[in-house]
């Protein structure tokens, strides 16, 4: 089966290996069954690791520091300690005016405002990347009709819209989380349909369509890897977004309810003490800076190792 | 060890077909196509860039958007007629009849799933016959790797598109084509993204599938030379119009029409014999015959500049 008949006639013959199934000569091993050490490979790079570091940091400290630095109890302070300097023996990070240790506060202000930022992200990219995906596929009725209610959450500026949520459910975590989530759909749903549809006439889509795969087959093994390297970096963004949205929040007290604290309402609660004691604000300002920053520098790292 | 495959009897026949765009029905992109592709044989398809032939496939597989294309005619798969059934319920039935085998593998294969998978997935996933297991989709997904000639499958199992070279990505997407034991196989210029020696290689693949498991192939190029020396008929496209139909062996010889004698005459290192045979108004219905003789006529002036 070497023979080739289909050089033009003022070629020569070429000639031609046999076909690979006739010689198999050395297997090149390209395809191995996946590791997660081949999976996390071409991530182990300084741009990505230094800002994942901090972040993974930040995080365990928030939720494990308190416990195991036994610090004191973020909320109940002695008045007589107020208003402590950084260095104050007991108190590393210095007071607040109520004497609440703002160590024990900033760590644990920190889960508040990571769980509410993570959360409401979550919920803005299940849904959003969901009805972004959906919104691609049938662009006949179904699409159009969710892009239009996507168009009116973007109509309203995302702060009052999440104020007006977070003042009608009340003042809680799980509101806030809802009520940034809700906003952050419409963003989420735009970036995916906009990726999907790039995807979604590609042969192998095509093909899966047209031989009866279920939708959902498609959804999650065609469409969705190809799309999520940019729904993720844009997921990025919105968590700084959404960081800034429950410090807004908390700081109008429509966020966690006092006493528990977060950066933006330790902020907020600070706020005439500016002049006397502004590490009460600098803080807190500082941590979601870190955070923030390290969010950003991951996803733009991140998205740099995709491209390459 | 190898997969058998069910051969139905009728495997594409289309009357008539022709498919124009909505509202300017006065000038389809098909006019009044027919042929048929029978077990084991291969036609060819040929013609130049927008004659016609991917919208042919397009039209026999029922994906052109009915809000966009008319498409009137009969056209039969697997010895049913598909042209009145409704659109997903076509699909699902034409899709375990015919299977397309696409133009550029970079784009018919998924960049972010392993090349397995693939192969695997509609015969795991798919609603039309029957379900297999994952263990036994792998199974018949590496069988199928070895028809196909890929060396190594176990190991090319795991490994993404990019991992391959293009003659081996277009064996892959001809084991996804025969993945749901198509009768038919409908190529789109398969080759035409590929270098000569890979293309020699895909079309002996093709030639020996054909003859191993008795499916026929609609081969659609713009190579001549190629249709002439794999495939078994020959019809030549233009502008929509069936304009010739023969042998392909007589192809180089006895082609009558003007316009395939051009085609011919453009070939390089081809020569066309002395004295052609003068195009009759109404030739004879033999197996060489000429379709339409108006539309030489009619065309002709188009072509002058290419």
């Amino acid at each position: 089966m070497t023979q080739v008949e289909t050089s033009p006639p003022h070629l020569p013959e070429l000639p031609l290996d046999s076909t690979p199934s006739a010689s198999p000569g050395p297997a090149t091993a390209t395809g191995t069954p996946p590791t997660f050490f081949t999976r996390t490979k071409r991530y182990r790079d300084a741009g990505v690791v230094v800002p994942a570091s901090i972040l993974v940091l930040i995080v365990l400290a928030c939720f494990f520091g308190p416990t195991v630095f036994s610090l004191p109890d973020a909320t109940t302070g002695d008045l007589s300690e107020g208003l402590l300097p950084i260095g104050s023996p007991g108190h590393p990070l210095g007071t607040n005016a109520l004497g609440n240790d703002m160590l024990a506060q900033l760590l644990v202000g920190g889960r508040v405002t990571l769980t509410v930022a993570f959360g409401a992200i979550a919920i803005g990219m299940i849904v959003g990347s969901l009805i972004g995906m959906l919104a691609a596929f049938y662009q006949r009725v179904l699409g159009p009709v969710l892009m239009r209610c996507l168009d009116v959450i973007f109509a309203f500026p995302d702060i009052v819209l999440a104020i007006a949520i977070a003042s009608y459910l009340g003042p809680s975590m799980f509101n806030a989380i809802i009520a940034i989530g809700f906003f952050s759909i419409a963003g989420f749903g735009r970036i995916t349909r906009a990726q999907t549809l790039r995807v979604v006439h590609m042969d192998y889509v095509v093909a899966a369509r047209t031989s009866g795969v279920p939708m959902l087959q498609i959804l999650t093994t065609h469409v969705w890897p190809n799309v999520a390297g940019r729904v993720f970096a844009y997921g990025l963004v919105a968590i700084a977004g959404a960081m800034m949205a429950e410090a807004a929040l908390s700081f109008l007290g429509l966020g966690v309810p006092a006493p528990t604290p977060s950066w933006g309402s330790i902020i907020g609660q600070n706020q005439s003490y500016m002049t006397v004691a502004p590490q009460l604000i600098v803080m807190p300002a500082i941590m979601l800076f870190a955070t923030i920053a390290s969010v950003n520098l991951l996803s733009d790292a991140l998205q740099e190792k995709r491209a390459s | 060890m190898s997969t058998s495959v069910t051969v139905q009897n009728a495997l594409v026949r289309v009357e008539d077909l022709t498919v124009a765009v909505v509202g300017r029905e006065n000038a389809p992109i098909l006019d009044s196509l027919s042929f048929s592709v029978e077990p084991g044989r291969m036609t060819a398809l040929v013609g130049e860039s927008g004659a016609g032939k991917s919208m042919t496939t397009k039209a026999i597989l029922g994906v052109l958007d009915e809000r966009i294309f008319r498409v009137s005619g009969r056209i039969e798969v697997g010895g049913r007629d598909v042209s009145d059934m409704k659109a997903r319920a076509r699909r699902r039935y034409t899709s375990s009849k015919a299977a397309l085998v696409f133009q550029n593998p970079t784009r018919a294969l998924n960049p972010t799933t392993r090349v397995g998978p693939q192969i695997a997935e509609s015969m795991r996933f798919s609603r039309v016959g029957e379900r297999l297991s994952a263990a036994a989709a792998e199974e018949r997904a590496l069988d199928l790797m070895k028809q196909v000639g890929i060396a190594a499958p176990k190991e090319r199992y795991y490994a993404y598109p990019h991992q391959m070279s293009g003659g081996m990505k277009q064996r892959a997407v001809i084991a996804i084509a025969l993945s749901m034991n198509p009768g038919v196989l409908l190529c789109d210029e398969p080759t035409s993204a590929l270098d000569v020696t890979t293309q020699a290689l895909i079309m002996d693949l093709i030639d020996e599938l054909r003859d191993r498991l008795g499916i026929g192939v609609l081969f659609i190029t713009h190579d001549l030379v190629l249709a002439a020396s794999r495939a078994d008929d020959v019809l030549v496209l233009r502008s929509g119009r069936l304009v010739e139909q023969l042998p392909a062996a007589d192809l180089f010889d006895r082609a009558t029409m003007p316009y395939t004698r051009e085609l011919i005459a453009r070939v390089p290192g081809v020569s066309l014999p002395a004295d052609p045979e003068v195009p009759t108004a109404d030739p004879p219905r033999t197996a060489q015959r000429t379709i339409d003789p108006q539309a030489e006529v009619r065309n002709g002036d188009e072509h002058g500049g290419e």
